[in-house]
């Protein structure tokens, strides 16, 4: 429970630092999506049946909802749907040397 | 039982589910309660990378980056003098080159900084609210004298900024020198094109563009930007120019909002 708090905390930071330091790196007026990029390789590393990666995607998103005039839940629900996403693929049909052990949530 | 069981699940499911929804019944209080939580730390990310971004800046520019800054700063205000003179010359030279008319004389305004920006949009986020008199649709300048945009929503203790550039932006402008007017359009990802600029007129590179009063969102007379390229062809009925804007987020650390004429 601690580190699904902890992962939760580091998703909200994580959007802090997309939408406070990395707009003054846009690329064409993009800004780098480092939220999401770490909530797909956390996700990647992570093996299927642990969830911290959710917690991850539940605190980026809702950070990210804040500061986006969609409604509430926008950015939260793409999140958590590319997590899962993430985490089934890898599970399904990537085979990798890495996986780690079920450790319990 | 284990945790992740299917009635648990659900039962998460559903309890997010109620979260959200009630996130967008109370959306601006749980936004402006989360602003208020996150600005301490965003003010000092967005001063680092204000920071960080000039430092690099100065590393590969070989260390003119100051010079290039001062440069700037004198160009502006050069451009936003010979947008005000030109006026002045239109209405009543004598008269206004006596009066030396100021932002600050014609109207209240008030500080502001950027600490946010939307992760999708050309939107900024403003530490000025309610509170301190802010309202929606103010128009929003830089200390340059450039415009920035204009407020569209407002909570307690922050706005927000819709910047030019943001697609939903459009305002009525002017290309200084020709008496020209059109319409400044936002792009997105800080480009804006200025459009209905009519056929038979000749517009160049580099030609000022500053706004004009007719749309009332922005006063007259702050700069735009400048001319980039001309697009002109003879199955439209206009011409269209892209812009250089001369807002940037580099001016971000010092905005005034204008809250009405004196």
């Amino acid at each position: 429970m601690k580190a699904a708090v902890f992962m939760g905390i580091a998703g909200i930071g994580l959007a802090l630092v997309q939408t406070s330091f990395f707009p003054h790196f846009s690329f064409f007026g993009i800004v780098p999506p480092v939220a999401l990029l770490a909530l797909v390789v956390f996700n990647c590393i992570e093996s299927f049946e642990v969830r911290r990666g959710l917690a991850l995607a539940l605190g980026a998103g809702f950070a990210l909802d804040v500061f986006s005039s969609h409604v509430f839940g926008f950015w939260l629900c793409i999140f958590v749907g590319v997590a899962w996403a993430t985490k089934f693929v890898m599970h399904y049909y990537v085979r990798t040397p890495i996986l780690q052990k079920p450790q319990p949530f | 039982m284990r945790f992740f069981s299917l009635k648990n699940k659900l039962f998460v499911l559903v309890l997010l589910g109620v979260a959200a929804l009630s996130l967008n019944v109370f959306q601006e209080g749980a936004r402006n309660g989360s602003l208020n939580v996150f600005r301490p730390v965003q003010s000092a990310l967005w001063s680092m990378g204000n920071g960080v971004s000039g430092f690099f800046s100065s590393l590969f520019g070989q260390g003119f980056q100051k010079e290039n800054e001062e440069l700037r700063a004198e160009n502006l205000k050069l451009s936003q003098e010979l947008v005000a003179q030109a006026s002045m010359q239109q209405e009543n030279e004598q008269l206004r080159v006596a009066l030396r008319l100021g932002v600050d004389k014609e109207f209240s305004v008030l500080l502001a900084q950027a600490f946010a920006k939307d992760a999708s949009q050309d939107v900024l986020f403003l530490n000025k609210g309610t509170r301190d008199g802010v309202q929606k649709g103010m128009a929003v300048m830089t200390s340059h004298k450039a415009a920035a945009g204009k407020i569209t929503e407002v909570f307690e203790d922050s706005s927000k900024l819709l910047l030019i550039s943001h697609p939903k932006s459009s305002f009525d402008a002017k290309i200084e020198g020709k008496g020209i007017a059109g319409v400044v359009k936002g792009q997105g990802r800080y480009q804006a094109a200025l459009d209905v600029i009519p056929p038979e007129i000749e517009v160049l590179a580099g030609d000022m563009v500053a706004t004009a009063s007719i749309g009332g969102i922005f006063p007259k007379d702050l700069l735009v930007g400048k001319v980039r390229e001309v697009r002109a062809s003879d199955l439209e009925a206009f011409q269209q120019a892209t812009l250089d804007l001369s807002f940037s987020l580099n001016d971000t650390e010092l905005l005034f909002i204008i809250l009405g004429h004196k």
